[in-house]
């Protein structure tokens, strides 16, 4: 055999063997590709809560979303419940008399605070943290009226400013 | 390969394996030399990987075309070039790529409809230059916000296979190979197989409404569903069939009749004809009856034949045949078909006035506004009620009253010595007079409406006697087999 | 030494067994690599040849891993609950990249394994592979009975898994299997009872099945597979090397000694094991890729399709017990145990048994028909062609009511709507 057949046969096993490997790498990067879900069974981003007249006054607790939703003097605001640390569910703690806290320059008069049962974070009323590994405040989301069935809808994929409300007309 | 191994190999690199050495002390055995480990025995071998190699990427070429190529991809490029034409580039960036779905938690439902009926809630493309299939669903701000796209999805009232994301599988299209789903699209074409004139309407989505709506008395929008309800009450239904456990056991229990397998109808039992009042196998299968007049071969079409003549599928069928016409044919088996066993989340039920009982409801308030006007002729019957029983008659003509008490479906109320769902018959002949029962069997119907003792009997009995489309001669021979009946006591 | 070097020199620790240099390092090359270590350094040509043994046993193994790795993905994506099993294969099918082909070649894999175990043990069989020749160390009778328990168990492993999509096909398929194992005289209800966990097919024994089907039967295959492979050793090789022992001894038999010639395992034979296994995963890809599995309506024991049909590596025992009720004035016996347990089962003991009763010459030992073996050559084959044709029948001649119709006379079953 000549040289140039046996380098051509070289070259030829060659690609063979290129041609193998990658029908079994493409056969595994499809199995791995079908562990990413294309669809989510999760509830939806945004969502309807029922009518604004229908929540109570003070604090509400949508648990499927993990949200606390206040109304107070004809507003409505939400805070999101998923503590921003490592994503345990705070609880609502109510102050036996309100207090006025400090917190990041600016001082707050409060009647509740927000507490992370896991690592001890620590939150006041308007979801600023004050004490505990959480670093960033607890997201208050944008509201609006659906106007086919005036019910209040709350989209948490749009997150709004702390002092942000949805005003009743 | 050629390379020599480094030293962490094998230590020993001896040029002869030990079995090589030659065997010259001992002769006799002749083993087979030892080849060397590089003379290749299977020399095609290579090759052969190779070849097969080549042929396995050209299959994962295939199933990788089939993979990225689905067949909402096109509609979804498609959607994305009309908005970007109707709306502008900005728009067309916020239209989702990829298999979309609405999940209803609480209905158990999956609905990826809208992977390609992308425009479904977008305002501004219900024009009629826009594509059907990426048209805007009509009626956004009555009936879609009373039954949001989220809270009902698509299939709930549409019907079809909301998991499937190709149009045969969706539409649950069965041409071809069979798809297995059990939930029909309730859309034109299906409209039209079974020639509705308004198949434009989608009538048969009506089924769907009344799977959730069935316990309201009538409900806006479906036609046909409303027809078949008042149906229901007029013919008396309840008194041979039951519903949630409240009618008659001459019938099979309607309450699920939706739900009964599609298996469990035999289509390809004879089919027969009525001929001189009796049921006669025509030939033909029930399938081929269907076949023959164009209808498809299902349950819907099984209850249509069933709704013209009940004895032509079941000849010892008790149930009479109550003349009913296409309309009211089609609207009754739409009626059946809806009546399925869901279990429904309570926030889905709907809202009822009154007391908004099931469909088996007696509507006598027509009775009673029209009694005061009772024709003169059966208030004349009336009043020679306690005349002496008639004891002669016909023995010819009772024998064929016989018959016709049979076939015309009077057994399924009435017994000669008790009572079933209505009162019985062995001395009505000496109880009532001649005429009053001729116009009771020909025409209860208006007796109920007219006439005292009807409404009377109704009181008691609960359930109207239907109209059986008697003739007078008929009449007059059934009341000779009352007449013979009362002799025989 | 350079980091190149130094990584080169751990890739030659990992792959020069494959390419060995010389004889030595061909024979250091099997004992020093885990992978190879229960292969000898050598083997002849013949047991390595196409037309002896057609690599049933290898591609069978080759199926199984293949059904190992997509069985694992699987695993990931789908539920064992009676409420999300459906669900989650229709998503596999429509909603997860790839789920149709992995599913497709996954179910595939399974059927070919049943038919590649069967034809193996048609193999073994026809070239009387499970007898000893002149060896005094071989007991292939053993591996004989070792493989007869792993095409039960590949069976078993086909049926669990048959359950597991939850629909009508798999919830009738299911019940019949289940249905069979009650029929056992005196213990098959409580087999039946702890098969299905309950008196009806439900939760309890979708779990059952899928722990069976991912735990249990693929580590019992496994443990047995590793003796099967080890005993090959043992019984000095394939059955075919006793031609060549015998051939050496008795010349009068004229043994045709064509093939005996030393190969190397590695690399030759291990090369072949590559293109078998690559042939297997191309031709499981092929199916994978133009067929696609029925998904039937979810499961729902209130209706039955007709015909319910076991799935069809057990149709004939289906078709048997439809037919084999023995009813007599004094006593009934249900067809499921005569049809379904007795007639398969001693078949099943009769092949197993006669691994030790075959009497016939030990030049009959790994050759295929040899004349002394020819009767009851001829009692296997009708054996597997009653087996064979009853599937056939079974499958494509009964329609609804177990009626038997033409294939394409089928009675049309009604539509809904």
């Amino acid at each position: 055999m000549s040289e140039i057949k046996k380098k051509r046969r070289e070259v030829l096993k060659n690609i063979g063997r290129l041609v193998g490997y990658g029908v079994l790498g493409g056969v595994f990067a499809g199995f791995a590709r079908s562990l990413w879900p294309n669809v989510l069974y999760e509830p939806p981003k945004r969502f309807r809560i029922g009518k604004p007249e229908d929540l109570a006054d003070g604090v509400n607790f949508f648990s499927e979303h993990r949200l606390y939703v206040f109304k107070r003097n004809n507003e409505i605001w939400s805070i999101s419940a998923v503590c921003t640390h490592l994503g345990c569910t705070v609880n609502y703690v109510a102050l036996p008399e309100p207090k006025v806290m400090k917190v990041a320059g600016k001082e707050i008069k409060e009647e509740w605070e927000f507490h992370c049962p896991c690592h001890g974070s620590k939150y006041v009323a308007d979801g600023t943290p004050y004490a505990g590994p959480a670093p960033r405040p607890l997201p208050h989301y944008y509201m609006e009226i659906d106007p086919a069935t005036g019910m209040l809808v709350v989209d948490t994929s749009k997150e709004v400013p702390q002092d942000w409300r949805f005003k009743l007309a | 390969m050629e390379k020599k191994l480094p030293n962490n190999g094998p230590e020993d690199k001896k040029p002869t394996a030990p079995q090589q050495k030659p065997a010259a002390k001992k002769p006799a055995p002749k083993r087979p030399k030892l080849p060397d480990v590089k003379d290749d025995p299977f020399p095609m071998d290579s090759w052969l990987i190779y070849l097969v190699s080549i042929i396995g990427a050209f299959i994962f070429g295939v199933a990788a075309y089939k993979e990225f190529n689905p067949e909402y991809k096109k509609y979804q490029v498609e959607f994305k070039r009309l908005i970007e034409m109707k709306f502008g580039t900005e728009a067309a960036e916020k239209v989702p790529m990829g298999v979309q779905q609405i999940w209803v938690k609480d209905l158990n439902r999956v609905d990826r409809c809208i992977t390609c009926h992308m425009g479904y809630e977008w305002r501004g493309l219900e024009g009629e230059d826009v594509p059907e299939v990426f048209r805007t669903h009509p009626d956004l701000d009555g009936l879609i916000a009373k039954h949001p796209f989220k809270d009902y999805g698509c299939t709930t009232c549409h019907g079809g296979q909301g998991y499937a994301t190709n149009m045969k599988e969706a539409h649950v299209i069965q041409k071809g190979k069979k798809v297995r789903w059990l939930e029909p699209l309730l859309g034109k074409e299906k409209a039209k197989e079974y020639k509705f004139a308004d198949w434009q309407k989608m009538p048969l989505m009506e089924i769907n409404c009344n799977t959730c709506h069935r316990h309201e008395d009538s409900l806006p929008g479906t036609p046909y569903i409303n027809l078949a309800k008042k149906l229901w009450n007029e013919k008396g239904c309840i008194g041979c069939h039951k519903l949630f456990g409240e009618g008659g056991d001459i019938g099979p229990d309607l309450t699920y009749e939706g739900s009964k397998s599609h298996e469990s109808f035999d289509i390809h039992a004879p089919y027969y004809v009525i001929k001189n009042g009796k049921p006669v196998p025509s030939g033909r299968t029930i399938a081929q009856e269907m076949k023959r007049r164009g209808l498809p071969l299902s349950v819907f079409s099984w209850h249509l034949l069933h709704f013209e003549e009940p004895r032509s599928i079941t000849p010892t069928s008790a149930m009479p045949n109550f003349g009913l016409n296409e309309k009211e044919k089609r609207a009754l088996a739409m009626l059946m078909m809806s009546w399925k066993r869901v279990n429904l989340p309570a926030k889905y039920i709907p809202k009822m006035e009154g007391r908004g009982a099931a469909a088996p409801k007696v509507d006598t308030a027509a009775a009673d506004t029209t009694a005061e006007t009772a024709d003169t002729a059966v208030a004349d019957t009336t009043a020679k009620m306690e005349e002496t029983p008639k004891v002669s008659y016909d023995p010819e003509l009772a024998k064929r009253g016989e018959e016709l008490f049979d076939r015309k479906g009077c057994t399924a109320c009435h017994d000669l010595d008790s009572r079933k769902v209505g009162p019985p018959l062995r001395d009505v002949a000496a109880r009532r007079d001649h005429e009053w029962l001729k116009h009771m069997i020909m025409k209860p119907d208006s007796m109920i409406l007219n006439d005292p003792i009807a409404q009377e009997l109704l009181q008691e009995f609960s359930v109207p006697m239907t109209n059986q489309n008697v003739s007078e001669e008929e009449a007059k021979a059934i009341i000779e087999f009352l007449k013979k009946a009362a002799t025989e006591k | 030494m350079t980091l190149k070097e130094r990584l080169y020199k751990v890739w030659r620790a990992l792959v020069w067994t494959f390419d060995p240099a010389d004889r030595s390092e061909a024979g250091k090359a099997i004992t020093r690599n885990f992978w190879l270590h229960w292969f000898p350094p050598r083997m002849t040509k013949k047991s390595l040849s196409w037309s002896y043994s057609f690599w049933l046993g290898t591609i069978s193994w080759v199926l199984f891993v293949i059904l190992t790795i997509t069985g694992i993905v699987l695993m990931f994506l789908y539920i064992p609950s009676v409420e999300r099993a459906y669900w989650t294969i229709k998503d596999l099918e429509y909603a997860v990249s790839w789920g149709w082909f992995l599913r497709n070649m996954h179910r595939w894999a399974a059927h070919m394994m049943v038919a590649a175990v069967f034809l193996h043990m048609m193999r073994v069989f026809y070239t009387g592979a499970y007898k000893n020749g002149i060896s005094h160390m071989a007991r292939r009778e053993i591996n004989w009975t070792v493989g007869m328990i792993l095409l039960v168990l590949t069976l078993l492993l086909s049926y669990t898994g048959y359950l597991l999509p939850w629909d009508q096909l798999a919830y009738w398929a299911i019940t019949i299997g289940v249905k069979i194992a009650e029929s056992v005289p005196i213990i098959g209800p409580q087999i039946k009872f702890i098969m299905a966990g309950g008196t009806e097919l439900g939760q309890p024994t979708l779990i059952r099945f899928y722990a069976l089907h991912v735990v249990g039967l693929p580590v019992a295959l496994l443990l047995l597979f590793s003796y099967h492979m080890w005993r090959i050793r043992k019984d000095e090789g394939l059955a075919v090397v006793e031609q060549f022992r015998l051939a050496k001894k008795r010349k009068d038999l004229q043994i045709d000694t064509s093939g005996d010639e030393p190969v190397y395992s590695t690399p030759w034979a291990v090369r072949r094991i590559v293109l078998v296994s690559m042939a297997t995963l191309v031709w499981v890809m092929f199916l994978a890729t133009f067929l696609d599995s029925p998904l039937e309506e979810p499961a729902d024991p209130s209706w039955t399709p007709n015909p319910a049909k076991a799935p069809w590596y057990f149709l004939w025992l289906q078709e048997l017990l439809a037919i084999t009720t023995i009813r007599t004035p004094w006593f009934t016996i249900n067809g499921g145990f005569v049809g379904g347990v007795l007639i398969p089962g001693l078949m099943g003991l009769a092949a197993t048994v006669w691994a030790f009763l075959d009497k016939s010459p030990p030049e009959a030992t790994g050759v295929w028909f040899h004349k002394s073996r020819t009767v009851q050559n001829i009692v296997f084959t009708l054996g597997v062609l009653f087996i064979v044709g009853l599937i056939i029948f079974a499958m494509y001649f009964r329609g609804p009511n177990w009626n038997v119709y033409w294939p394409w006379a089928w009675p049309e079953i009604p539509e809904i709507i």
